[in-house]
């Protein structure tokens, strides 16, 4: 096998390529698309992203604008709760009143002609419930009714039967519901012919029934604890 | 004068103790077009192309004279801007082409180093390459001409079409590269001597086992040759031709002391082989223009008593069937050596070393 002598003078980068498709060229092509095509999406996400930040701007402002106006709102709700619990309060208030009047003036209208009241004395115990202890449920004992003692003198012990019926079932039936003679309270008086008598009645026990209303949505502290006005 | 023994001296490459260049393999093409370069033939610059077949064989495709701008002073004058010239037609359009540059300047020689090899030049002006390190006994190839004319020739072919150049080689060792590669040289087994004639010189190659073992390069042509015949005649130098191509006059006389002394030369060779390689040459080839080869060849048998030969290592070269090649190529195809050399030495595996 013969052996030539092969001694190239051509340099290797003067070496060319036959096809019509060049890398030298096509590689910075590409490459610049490529470049072309990074800076495109970049500028799209840059544009993207300034969008979003300004959506984002607009809605804090608005949001900024809009919470005056929540708070407004709000404290319009918590105004109103407030005054609807008050009303409610109230409202208990007015439903746990006795009005002794008409009941006085039907026991005043009851009373015989040979019957004279010598004394007529309403206790009315405030209601005041004692503090539970730490931790324990308040108690749900009602309040004490009132009570109406009737001293006088009288010539015929029927006209005091009598009226211990009309205290029961007469007229002040609203403010009392049950009246009755103490063992012992009816007795000769120093007069010859003349009794002494007292009459105790007892008043209906006083309930504060909550208010026949939904009660509000929302209700600020001071209005929830609203102590002040409770009567 | 006597071909001289390749030194070993210091400044041999193998005893230098220099690290040996790293040896770099590339894939060889299998479809080449050689050109010859500075042929300054009228008919266009000799184009061969070769192709290699599965089984490693070499063919001609086609060869012929491609109508480019070849001639040397005209590619020296060029524009050193300009680009890809030359458009080769279809049938030499292969994918490589390997360019033989004839010229002046153009030259290879067998040195030990760059420096020596170009010591009658500017070596500043030129481009040299050497050869990887030589066989056993042989010294490494220097080839070199022009930097400003390698450039230009670099850029007659154009980029993004076939063919385009991947070798550049100087004519004379193109030419030694066909023979080589002839039918020839393997039929002689490898070893046989060449005497290659010129315009102006003539080469004497020694092929040792295959590969060139030494390479030499007279000064003396076609030219001499033929003006010491026509001088003798009293004729001119065409006549002269005309009339040693008919074989009508006896040469020997008016070349035997112009010839002589190159056969002797290769005779020098050939026992610098015997003692150097063991190896006896018996072979002795005369290639040339068919006007002389065949008188040069004559001339060293009557006077050595040697067999010395002709050969066209083109007109014996492989042909592919159907090959496109000129009606008269028997009688032209020793102007394709340089082309076809130049294609085959780049079809081989190329050995570079760093020069």
């Amino acid at each position: 096998m013969s052996r030539l002598v092969h001694v190239n003078l051509l340099r290797e980068e003067e070496r060319r390529g036959h096809s019509p498709i060049r890398a030298r060229v096509m590689v910075p092509m590409f490459s610049g698309l490529a470049l072309l095509a990074a800076a495109v999406w970049a500028g799209l996400a840059l544009l993207s992203n300034a969008m979003l930040r300004s959506g984002n701007a607009r809605a804090e402002e608005q949001i900024q604008e809009q919470s005056a106006t929540v708070a407004r709102y709000e404290s319009i709700v918590a105004r109103k709760a407030a005054l609807a619990a008050e009303a409610g309060q109230l409202d208990r208030f007015l439903d746990g009143r006795v009005l002794f009047g008409p009941a006085l003036a039907a026991v005043a209208e009851a009373v015989p002609e040979d019957t004279a009241l010598a004394r007529l004395e309403l206790s009315y115990p405030l209601p005041v419930a004692a503090r539970p202890a730490p931790g324990a449920p308040a108690a749900k004992k009602a309040p004490p009714g009132a009570t109406l003692r009737l001293q006088g003198v009288t010539s015929r012990p029927r006209d005091v039967e009598d009226l211990v019926a009309a205290i029961r079932e007469g007229g002040a039936t609203n403010a009392f519901v049950s009246a009755a003679v103490p063992p012992g309270s009816f007795r000769t008086d120093v007069t010859p012919g003349t009794f002494r008598f007292e009459i105790v009645a007892a008043g209906a026990p006083r309930s504060f029934s909550p208010p026949p209303k939904t009660p509000p949505r929302r209700a600020p502290a001071a209005a929830a604890n609203g102590g002040g006005n409770a009567p | 004068m006597p071909p001289t023994e390749p030194p070993q001296g210091e400044n041999s490459p193998k005893a230098s103790g220099k690290p040996k260049a790293k040896v770099r393999r590339k894939e060889p093409p299998s479809d080449v077009v050689g050109i010859e370069v500075g042929a300054g033939l009228a008919e266009g610059a000799p184009a061969v192309r070769l192709h290699r077949s599965p089984e490693g064989f070499l063919r001609i495709v086609a060869a012929g004279f491609v109508p480019v701008v070849s001639d040397i002073e005209s590619i020296r004058a060029m524009p050193a801007e300009m680009r890809g010239p030359w458009s080769l037609p279809p049938a030499f359009r292969a994918p490589a082409a390997a360019l033989a540059v004839t010229a002046p300047d153009a030259l290879v020689r067998q040195s030990d180093s760059v420096e020596d090899a170009t010591a009658d030049f500017d070596a500043s002006t030129l481009r040299t390459k050497a050869s990887a390190t030589g066989k056993k006994g042989s010294l490494p190839f220097v080839a070199f001409m022009p930097e400003e004319l390698a450039r230009r020739v670099a850029r007659l072919l154009p980029e993004g079409r076939k063919p385009t150049a991947v070798s550049i080689q100087v004519s004379p060792l193109a030419r030694v590269n066909a023979f080589a590669a002839s039918p020839a040289l393997s039929a002689a087994g490898g070893t046989a001597v060449l005497v290659q004639i010129a315009s102006n010189t003539t080469t004497i190659a020694l092929f040792a086992k295959g590969a060139v073992a030494l390479y030499r390069e007279l000064s003396v042509g076609e030219e001499d040759s033929l003006h010491a015949v026509a001088g003798p005649m009293n004729v001119d130098n065409a006549t002269a031709k005309e009339l040693l191509e008919g074989g009508l006059v006896d040469p020997g006389p008016f070349l035997g002391p112009l010839v002589m002394p190159i056969f002797r030369q290769a005779e020098l060779s050939t026992d610098w082989v015997l003692r150097r390689n063991g190896l006896v040459v018996e072979k002795f080839f005369v290639a040339g223009p068919p006007a002389l080869a065949p008188h040069w060849a004559a001339i060293f048998r009557d006077q050595t008593g040697r067999e010395a030969t002709t050969c066209d290592p083109i007109a014996d070269f492989p042909q592919e069937e159907g090959a496109n090649l000129p009606p008269d190529f028997d009688k032209v195809s020793g102007r394709f050596a340089a082309a076809l050399g130049a294609a085959a030495a780049a079809m081989q595996e190329e050995e570079e070393d760093a020069t």
